[in-house]
């Protein structure tokens, strides 16, 4: 299917009192946007307006969100008339050769486990002595001679970025040219053309590098789909890009957002500290809290399903945010609170269904050993410029702050 | 089977299924509690690996769950119990009575 066959026009185009999606968040930048807090409560199921005049059903409550992603109902497949799309860019990237997270079962299962022994529990565990050593050596090379740096480039986006080009294979040193067209990819203002070139350049790329390991023998997750000859050339590029791009941008954010975060809360930071134990559950408390895929996930209906007392009809766009079924108090008490001791265990960070994140037990190990080795390691760690300075991501996929300087 | 109810506590409520007055009420020696564990349907997210150890696996080459422990220990039910809400796919279900 090419973009010309995407039925671009809908049978009508949205009132314009509806809700603009993805709406501005309010005074807080840790906070979801207040109108997504409002609708959960008042309009729970209701009808938003996307960018290019079309209408889809924002749900809002964490019942409902999980629901709709374990409902088959519910499609992935963006090439299915009435999917919708947060920019031109977004379009271009879920209809563009998609990868598993936009098809159904069982396509999506089979493609889906020939990576999920890779991301095992065990296996992630196993990686966390190799992660710990990555992530000291960063710090001691961020520290050396040094009392201020900026976190991002030097800590939170090599550590994760390290970790998945080593389980990948691909050399790490052409870091500056697949972050780059990373970043582009993740973007909610690139141009469609800009969006088309990223995609372009990071699908050549990977496919020149599945190419050169065809005949050799390389132990890593490329070498070994090639070994085993059952997809594509452009396929393992496909599956490649997703889990480079996902692999260390994700995880990256959650890093420098957490640090900020917490050293916004000196209360949560100190309880951290005192109790390092709480650092599993403090991980998924942070997951919570800042949900860092913040614009919503996509599905369309492909039958008439009934979600929170209301019919969503065949064919109609859903967005799921997953930002705002992190906050309902109804699933976690008290829920705009930050509070490291909590059990957030049943949140949505990483999505519901049969989608939830393939690379989840690996974010997890990576962000518990982030955190433990910064706080352990910088005892007096502190923002190096005023809270207002601190650039936010509200023009990505992805949120987080573009940089975070700091000092010890 | 009519006689044994059967949970999946993935349609509980998160309130519900966080309380722990499931516990003091439904003695931990139920007569039966059978885990069930459908690899079918089953993605690999690791939830029940991360959440009860004891019982479920997952095996190496395609991520899937492995059911360690049909029957678990009550001192385990609980950890099974979330284990059952957090999976994402459904695969997980408890046979109780």
């Amino acid at each position: 299917m090419t973009l010309a066959d995407h039925p671009i026009d809908r049978p009508f185009h949205a009132p314009t009192d509806l809700l603009a999606v993805p709406a501005a968040r309010g005074g807080c930048p840790f906070d979801p946007p207040p109108a997504y807090d409002r609708a959960r409560e008042e309009a729970p199921v209701s009808r938003v307006r996307l960018w290019d005049g079309t209408t889809a059903w924002m749900l809002t409550r964490h019942e409902d969100v999980r629901a709709v992603l374990a409902d088959k109902r519910f499609s992935a497949d963006a090439t299915n008339p009435g999917f919708p799309f947060l920019s031109s860019g977004r379009r271009v990237l879920a209809t563009m050769s998609a990868s598993f997270i936009r098809m159904d079962d069982p396509e999506h299962a089979r493609l889906r486990r020939m990576l999920t022994g890779d991301f095992i529990v065990k296996r992630a565990e196993a990686l966390r002595p190799r992660i710990r050593v990555i992530a000291e050596d960063l710090l001691a090379a961020m520290t050396r001679d040094r009392d201020h740096a900026d976190l991002v480039p030097e800590f939170a986006l090599p550590l994760p970025s390290l970790v998945i080009c080593l389980l990948l294979g691909v050399p790490y040193t052409d870091h500056a040219y697949f972050q780059q067209r990373s970043n582009t990819l993740l973007s909610n203002t690139a141009s469609l053309e800009q969006v088309q070139a990223a995609r372009a350049d990071l699908g050549d790329y990977l496919a020149e590098l599945v190419t050169a390991k065809r005949g050799r023998d390389d132990d890593d997750i490329i070498g070994r789909l090639v070994r085993q000859d059952v997809l594509t050339t452009e396929e393992i590029a496909a599956m490649g890009m997703l889990l480079l791009v996902a692999g260390h941008e994700t995880t990256a954010n959650m890093t420098s957002l957490s640090i900020l975060t917490l050293l916004r809360d000196p209360e949560q930071m100190a309880r951290l500290r005192a109790e390092p134990e709480l650092i599993r559950g403090a991980v998924e408390e942070l997951l919570r809290y800042l949900t860092i895929v913040h614009t919503g996930v996509a599905r369309v209906a492909l039958e008439d399903a009934e979600v929170g007392g209301r019919t969503i009809p065949a064919g109609d766009g859903v967005l799921l945010m997953l930002n705002s079924a992190n906050r309902d108090d109804r699933a976690f008490p008290d829920g705009d609170r930050l509070d490291v001791g909590r059990d957030a265990r049943h949140h949505v960070a990483f999505g519901f269904g049969v989608h939830q994140c393939l690379g989840q037990p690996l974010a997890r190990t990576e962000l518990q050993v982030a955190l433990d080795v910064l706080l352990t390691g910088l005892p007096n760690l502190r923002l190096a410029v005023p809270f207002e300075e601190i650039p936010f991501r509200h023009d990505m996929l992805v949120y987080g702050v573009h940089s975070l300087p700091v000092a010890w | 089977m009519s006689a044994v109810a059967v949970e999946n506590i993935q349609e509980n409520t998160p309130e519900n299924s966080q309380e722990t007055s499931q516990e003091t009420e439904k003695p931990a020696e139920d007569a039966v509690f059978r885990v069930r564990a459908d690899r079918a349907k089953c993605c690999g997210a690791g939830m029940c690996t991360l959440n009860a150890p004891e019982v479920f696996d997952q095996d190496p080459d395609e991520g899937l769950v492995v059911l360690l422990d049909p029957d678990p220990l009550p001192e385990q039910h609980r950890a099974v119990r979330d284990a059952v809400r957090l999976c994402p796919s459904g695969a997980l279900s408890v046979e109780q009575g």
